[in-house]
């Protein structure tokens, strides 16, 4: 579905845009996935 | 209020007309093209709402898949030229979350959010590139200028690449 531009990959928008992907998700990895960073109960009964 | 002719409205230091004549405008001038058409029947069948807001660049976003925002400055409006692109633009990101095409969570693998969005944006481009194209063929748009509006906006390499692949269709 996705339509592709032929030599796209090569211009300068699209490394513009590469280096703005990348450092979102370079960004996003330096903070832990909240979820997975919760420590877990030593004793969820208490 | 001439017919399609949204250039009457975006001259800086003018009061700009209302945000639902300015969305329903740029929608008419969409439907002259083939792909701006597609993208109205869209509109409409998915029940998308647009809303304007002011920002301080232009600036298009999709918060959610039936909300699109397009911003601009209003001290400084964008063209009607670049307001009618914006749209397109935003409004094919909207078409590809209704398909399942979404950026990657957060967390994923950077290969993935390279990958995924990418590909999100060239399709985003290769629109806006056809809406544009369409239009400036059109001698109803010439005042408009599409085409060196899209150079304007930074696709000036895309959209040469785009006509030169289409030539050879």
């Amino acid at each position: 579905m996705l339509k592709k531009i032929e030599g796209f990959s090569q211009t300068a928008e699209a490394k513009r845009v590469m280096a703005a992907i990348e450092k979102r998700a370079n960004g996003a990895l330096l903070f832990p996935n909240p979820v997975q960073a919760k420590p877990a109960l030593q004793n969820p009964t208490l | 209020m001439g017919q399609s002719n949204l250039n009457d409205f975006f001259k800086p230091g003018q009061i700009l007309p209302s945000h639902v004549v300015m969305i329903k405008k740029a929608l008419e001038i969409l439907e002259h093209s083939p792909h701006g058409q597609q993208l109205v029947n869209f509109v409409e069948k998915k029940g998308i709402t647009i809303k304007i807001m002011p920002t301080p660049q232009p600036e298009a976003y999709l918060p959610e898949k039936n909300l699109v925002y397009v911003g601009f400055n209003k001290n400084n409006p964008v063209s009607p030229s670049r307001f009618v692109l914006m749209l397109a633009g935003v409004l094919r990101e909207a078409q590809q979350e209704a398909a399942g095409i979404k950026h990657p969570k957060l967390h994923a693998p950077l290969a993935e959010h390279v990958e995924v969005s990418m590909a999100k944006h060239e399709d985003k481009v290769w629109y806006i590139c056809a809406v544009a194209t369409e239009l400036n063929d059109q001698v109803t748009f010439t005042e408009y200028k599409f085409l060196d509006e899209i150079r304007k906006m930074g696709h000036n390499e895309a959209i040469d690449l785009y006509i030169e692949q289409e030539r050879k269709k």
